[in-house]
């Protein structure tokens, strides 16, 4: 719980100051409002019991208070995760930001605080990248709905474990900004971490969209991946462990851009080592 | 748009490469490249004019360049059929305006002719109703009616079948109708002049001769009169002179032994009658008191006392200014 002698009136202040609270640079409000669809409204009951314990660890017990008004601010935190189906993970805090009049019990004088705490546990939003360029395209019907709770819908994702949950709110607004403006862009509004993974995010998308024409491409001169070496090793009788640790000594050597024929023979080398 | 470092780029690639390994720097240039056309808002206009061509008329990619010649002329061509027609256009468009406006012409006089026969209808009517309306009133006058009138057509159609004039038969009726003895007067007209008429035409001359004799001896008297007129007016001016002569005449008889007085006393700048109060002086004399200011203490010039006064008198006789210096002004 973080208190500051401070008036605020607007949810853009509110955002502000939970920004400032996580230690961020450069997100926009707008990435706020768009994760706050993904977050699950708390009440005013709860803002006012963390509001009570504040005010009251702060100025004791017989400080009398007033919430002059409160709101829930989301604070995405994205990262590009490749293993598996290439996805992007937003890690979503919230964060409860009141505005609280303060008076002491034996004075007349009132002053306003703002009061900033995190609520709960970060929600996860996985986000594949391949659901992101289907909605680039406009064309997201194409995953099957297999489940709808309230707002919320479950769409089905060759690749992943469990279906894809979005709120419908969500998924609407990000649509409408992908209509204004580029994936690179949209990452540039979470800051300098969004900033980090554009080339990644970008490139994975290129990598989707041509990713077709790629049939007519041997799967020998395929670029490698760590997944593709692992099939390669335990279809040749050998233990996952084992393959793990093959890779572990191959490392050095290996490098990104490398086709999977090369890779290949460069595992069978640590192989033969290994035995 | 945002541009992307080398780095960036390099690290984009390599990440495309990935998931699709045929993936290229050369494509991904095409690709930036055309994302700059795509902005380029005259790229996507042909870009959509090809499409187009192909989706409506099913010309090629390749056939574009030489359809787009023809579509070209066949547009200029179409352009001067346009003009043309616009220019035929609007000749046909001046052509019917005048032809309305004649017609709106031929319209306005008709109305206007129609209204004109209606108004001369009205008054013809109206003539009609006032004539008949007279001719009622005047039958009334003159105490006659249908009968009367269709026995004077009958009548006057009998005179002209014998030659005769009716205002002539009338004429004589007139003249014989109340005269006891017309036939002796008949009888002597003819005798002196050969027939009634004559003698009536010899006396309407005689009749007018007089009344041209009487018209100028009227104008002769009416000059005589305005003659008299003015000889009374000269005599009248020459009896006010006889007068005016007479009274200046009196005059001069009167005051021309006193003039080289009042002469001498123009002269002087002021006059002021005074008058001694004397019991036994009272003399009265005037007074010059000359260019210095003015003084009541005087003494009498008769019997040197100094009881002289104002002669309050003389200034009520002569009508002027409670004693006020007189200054004494003789005309040319």
């Amino acid at each position: 719980m973080t208190i500051i002698r401070k008036h605020i009136e607007t949810f853009e202040e509110a955002i502000a100051l939970a920004f400032r609270e996580t230690q961020l640079e450069g997100m926009k409000p707008e990435v706020s409002r768009l994760f706050a669809a993904m977050l699950d409204t708390i009440s005013r009951q709860e803002v006012k019991k963390l509001v009570t314990s504040a005010v009251r660890n702060q100025y004791g017990k017989d400080a009398e208070w007033d919430i002059s008004n409160w709101w829930q601010v989301a604070v995405p935190l994205p990262r590009y995760e490749a293993r598996g189906l290439p996805s992007l993970i937003v890690e979503t805090r919230a964060y409860s930001v009141a505005s609280v009049e303060v008076t002491r019990g034996w004075g007349r004088r009132s002053w306003h605080i703002a009061l900033v705490e995190p609520l709960g546990k970060p929600r996860m939003t996985l986000l594949p990248l391949c659901f992101l360029q289907a909605l680039l395209d406009g064309n997201e019907d194409r995953y099957r709905i297999v489940g709808k709770d309230g707002r919320w819908t479950l769409r089905e994702v060759a690749g992943l474990k469990q279906p894809l949950r979005l709120h419908d709110d969500f998924v609407n607004q990000l649509h409408h900004v992908f209509r204004l403006e580029p994936v690179a862009d949209w990452l540039d509004d979470f800051g300098s971490r969004g900033h980090s993974l554009v080339p990644l995010v970008v490139g994975s998308l290129l990598g989707l969209m041509h990713r077709g024409d790629s049939a007519s491409v041997p799967i020998e001169q395929q670029a490698y991946s760590r997944e593709m070496l692992i099939d390669i090793i335990t279809g040749m009788g050998y233990g996952v462990a084992r393959a793990q640790r093959v890779l572990e000594r191959a490392e050095p050597e290996l490098r990104a851009g490398m086709t999977l024929e090369e890779a290949t023979r460069i595992v069978l080398k640590h192989i033969s080592e290994e035995v | 748009m945002r541009k992307f470092t080398q780095q960036e780029i390099r690290e984009i690639i390599r990440t495309a490469q990935l998931l699709a390994p045929q993936f290229t720097g050369d494509q991904y240039q095409k690709l930036v490249q055309m994302q700059q056309e795509m902005a380029d808002s005259e790229f996507i206009e042909a870009a959509w004019g090809v499409y187009q061509l192909q989706q409506e008329y099913g010309i090629p990619c390749s056939e574009t360049p030489g359809k787009y010649v023809q579509l070209l002329k066949d547009t200029a061509e179409a352009e001067s059929r346009l003009s043309r027609l616009k220019e035929q256009r609007k000749i046909e468009g001046e052509k019917l305006d005048q032809m309305v406006k004649a017609v709106r012409q031929v319209k306005e006089e008709r109305h206007r002719g129609e209204k004109e026969l209606e108004l001369f209808r009205r008054q013809s009517e109206d003539e009609k109703k006032r004539l008949k309306e007279e001719l009622e009133h005047t039958m009334q006058e003159a105490q006659v009616n249908r009968d009367d009138v269709a026995i004077a057509i009958k009548l006057k159609a009998e005179v002209e079948s014998h030659r005769l004039d009716l205002e002539l038969t009338l004429g004589l009726f007139e003249e014989f109708a109340g005269d006891e003895d017309a036939t002796r007067h008949l009888a002597e007209a003819v005798a002196e002049y050969g027939s009634q008429l004559e003698a009536r035409e010899v006396l309407r001359k005689q009749n007018e001769a007089l009344r041209v004799e009487e018209e100028k001896r009227q104008e002769n008297l009416a000059e005589l009169r305005t003659e008299c007129q003015r000889d009374q007016e000269v005599l009248s001016q020459l009896r006010t002179d006889l007068a005016e002569q007479e009274r200046l005449r009196r005059f001069w008889q009167r005051f021309k032994g006193t003039s080289q007085i009042l002469e001498y006393l123009a002269r002087w700048d002021q006059v002021i009658p005074m008058r001694c109060n004397w019991f036994f002086c009272g003399a009265r004399f005037l007074v010059d008191q000359g260019p210095s200011s003015f003084r009541t203490k005087l003494t009498c010039p008769c019997c040197g006392l100094g009881l002289v006064y104002y002669d309050d008198e003389a200034f009520t006789t002569l009508g002027l200014s409670y004693r006020t210096p007189i200054k004494i002004e003789l005309g040319e």
